[in-house]
């Protein structure tokens, strides 16, 4: 048997696994989040603040975000923009599958009430008794 | 006991071995983790932390002023906000005519005081064409501070 020196130069045969664990954390957070934003159709609406209020549902809401592209309202529901029209029916099929189903309103607050009331007449012809108005805790 | 400072990590010096320094577990994997772990907290607060709802009912009348399917209450209080020349709100109702938003706050809080206790009020908000939106919401949490919680928005 071969003896072995002295002062053998220090031999580490585990692969190091912190970098690994580094980036398999990083894309889990990355796609957490992606997957949030997608979940929620979120649009960056600059919204209203309120000092009172319930903190949203979540995931059981549909989203309807009202915002300002050129100086003009549209009307955005997860991702698509929609005539009132649209949103009508958009809001009638998913009451007729699910009729508890909340509504949340997110619009920008600098949109004059008369550009956001046909949202609220779609919401309410398509059978809705309430919304829930989104806004920023001050 | 066998092999001195086994418990603090640390190996008895012969020739063979030098000291080994490291006392305790590693703890770069830990911070790591506890890092990225906070950068997600962080991420998360920034896209759903502070927004709220306020829960708000539909008027049932059409666009026509017809009559709808829901009967409101006989305890209604209407408020009426127009927009100013000076391009801020006016606020009728409630004992006030033509009042600012922060009068409104101040005769809703009283109101609000009042019947506690009571019957829920319905407070209808009736908003002219040209009131910003956000003006509307925050006589809407105006009314919820107050204690006013059943709200119907036209």
């Amino acid at each position: 048997m071969r003896r072995r020196p002295l002062h053998a130069p220090a031999t580490t045969s585990r692969i190091n696994v912190t970098p690994m664990i580094d980036v398999v954390m990083c894309l889990i957070v990355f796609f957490l989040i992606v997957g949030k934003l997608a979940a929620d159709r979120v649009e960056p609406v600059p919204l209203p603040d309120a000092r009172a209020g319930q903190p949203p549902e979540g995931a059981g809401e549909l989203i309807v975000n009202l915002v300002l592209e050129a100086d003009e309202p549209t009307i955005i529901v997860e991702g698509v923009a929609l005539s009132p029209d649209g949103l009508e029916e958009v809001v009638r099929s998913v009451l007729t599958d699910d009729p508890a189903r909340t509504i949340r309103l997110r619009a920008d607050k600098a949109i004059p009430f008369g550009r956001v009331r046909p949202v609220l007449e779609a919401c309410r012809r398509a059978g809705a008794t309430g919304v829930r108005l989104g806004a920023e805790q001050a | 006991m066998s092999g001195g400072g086994a418990s603090t990590g640390l190996r008895r010096r012969d020739a063979r071995h030098r000291w080994e320094t490291q006392v305790g577990p590693s703890m770069t994997p830990m911070v790591d983790v506890t890092l990225v772990i906070l950068i997600f907290f962080m991420a998360s607060a920034a896209f759903i932390g502070p927004e709220v709802v306020l829960a708000t009912g539909l008027d049932a009348r059409d666009e026509a002023g017809r009559g709808g399917t829901l009967t409101l209450p006989d305890a209604v209080i209407e408020i009426r906000l127009e927009a100013s020349a000076d391009g801020g709100v006016r606020a009728t109702g409630v004992g006030l005519e033509r009042g600012t938003i922060d009068e409104l706050g101040a005769s809703l809080a009283d109101l609000g005081a009042g019947v506690a206790g009571d019957d829920p009020l319905t407070v209808i908000i009736e908003a002219g064409e040209a009131v910003p939106y956000g003006s509307v919401v925050r006589v809407r949490d105006l009314c919820e501070r107050s204690g006013l919680t059943r709200v119907v928005v036209r």
